[in-house]
């Protein structure tokens, strides 16, 4: 009696098991493939010891040339990996550089730096899966030697006499972003929440409008409040008789709009940059910003509600009666 | 018991008089209002590791941009912060400590004022020097644009 409870126990098990790897099997037809795009072009100005860290740990996701392990082919692991390396080569793509200015470049470089120290790449979940692609802090070392070396190469200040003049090139219409942002000038009449620099390149002026500045002032972002904007002015570094950087040529303006419903999928963010004395709206679709913007924002300025330069927390609060 | 609350009530009253700051010693993120002037233009000393906006209305702006040197009730402030390596990217610095404001007051093209809080110039300079800089000052740029509009 006993032995035949046991080999129903047996039996249904196996049916279970069964039923699993048939449910697998079919779930495999269900694959759509990766997309297998050409190699058009290598970074080809780094040494061999960074170019090795990025192969073994970024190439995976961020190229056209996957070395994937057996269990990533197979679904349902599949489809996230498929979804991961798609949204991937959007953001970064290793196998396609020759599509990327030097000065992207350098973004691009210091992006990966900062992704890295933070330890948001490679993903953790990947890098569970795919332990040898986790990178020491060696090797983030060799990265950031090797980042550091490019903006001190490459100064980039222009003296004043060779200032451009950009008035009289005034937009008819002022342009909107394909999500939908639209330019205002409205926020050279608005508080100047933070300045910051970028590298050696640009000097920045942050502002907010007054929904943005109050947030700053009661740090109430999470999440920010709906109206909320924030446009970064950007500026090529000049180098004044004094010895000084101001503002020179006029580069861009990026904006960031709250409104928790339209934005939905960056975070409640709209982001547009309207870039040049046209002002060009960058983007050819309204996904640009899920593309590339938020990446770098979600990952590295969560706590801050996705902003970059909001003031740091270092001023005592009796200095604004002080100071005015 | 009537002891044991006491001891208790008199226990609480000294661990939280005693715990945290005075809340004006508490730090804060500070956006300077610059009240009715606005945003003209900025600045980084490398070797002070500082960074400035320079504030103004539009008198001042009508004074540095067209080096208007007849334009008086010009008010203008340059407020000076120490500059940090922004936390949260490595590669961008941003402004942190607040250290001065400086106010110049054009009443009459002779008559210039000078006002300095916060901190002491590095330099020592005098306010003659300093007004000459800041009067040296040029608007940024935007395309087509100006922060002034009916200029």
């Amino acid at each position: 009696m006993e032995a035949t409870k046991k080999s129903i126990r047996i039996r249904r098990i196996y049916l279970v098991l069964a039923a699993a790897v048939a449910v697998l099997a079919g779930l495999q037809f269900f694959t759509a493939p990766l997309a297998s795009r050409p190699v058009t072009g290598h970074i080809t100005t780094a040494p061999k010891e960074v170019m090795a860290i990025l192969e073994r740990s970024c190439y995976d996701c961020h190229s056209n040339e996957q070395q994937l392990s057996w269990f990533d082919h197979l679904a349902p692991a599949s489809w996230l990996v498929k979804k991961d390396i798609d949204k991937a080569r959007e953001v970064l793509n290793f196998s396609e550089w020759d599509k990327v200015s030097p000065a992207a470049h350098t973004g691009n470089m210091y992006a990966i730096l900062n992704m890295l120290q933070a330890g948001k790449m490679p993903l953790p979940p990947y890098a569970l899966l795919h332990p040898g692609a986790k990178v020491s802090a060696a090797e983030i070392d060799i990265i950031k030697k090797y980042t550091l070396s490019l903006t001190s190469k490459s100064k980039e200040a222009t003296t004043a006499s060779e200032h451009p003049a950009v008035a009289g090139s005034i937009p008819e219409k002022f342009p909107v972003s394909p999500n939908g942002v639209k330019y205002t000038n409205a926020f050279m009449q608005w508080t100047v929440i933070s300045m910051s620099t970028l590298f050696d390149n640009s000097i920045r002026v942050i502002y907010g409008n007054d929904i943005a500045a109050k947030a700053v002032r009661e740090e109430n972002f999470h999440p920010w409040p709906d109206g909320s904007v924030v446009v970064k002015a950007v500026w090529k570094q000049e180098l004044s008789p004094e010895g000084e950087i101001r503002p020179g040529e006029f580069i861009n303006a990026q904006f960031m709009e709250k409104n928790a419903q339209q934005y939905k999928s960056t975070e409640g963010w709209g982001f547009a940059k309207f870039s040049g004395p046209s002002l060009e709206p960058t983007g050819k679709t309204p996904m640009f910003a899920e593309q590339s913007c938020i990446s770098c924002h979600r990952q590295l300025a969560e706590s801050t509600g996705y902003l970059f330069d909001v003031p740091l927390k270092i001023n005592p609060d009796s200095i604004i009666a002080k100071i005015r | 018991m009537k002891y044991l609350f006491c001891l208790l009530l008199t226990g609480i009253t000294i661990l939280t008089s005693c715990t945290g700051k005075r809340p004006q010693d508490e730090h804060v993120r500070v956006v300077f209002d610059a009240g009715k002037l606005k945003f003209i233009a900025s600045s980084l000393h490398p070797g002070q590791e500082t960074i400035s906006a320079l504030y103004g209305n539009e008198a001042a702006y009508r004074l540095l941009s067209a080096g208007d040197k007849q334009a008086t009730g010009a008010e203008i402030k340059l407020v000076t912060w120490r500059f940090h390596d922004n936390p949260q990217y490595t590669g961008s610095r941003i402004n942190g400590a607040l250290l001065r404001v400086e106010t110049v007051h054009t009443v009459t093209p002779d008559s210039i004022t000078y006002h300095l809080e916060g901190n002491p110039l590095p330099d020592k300079a005098t306010a003659a020097t300093r007004i000459q800089y800041i009067l040296g000052y040029k608007p940024v740029q935007f395309p087509g644009q100006q922060i002034f509009s009916h200029h």
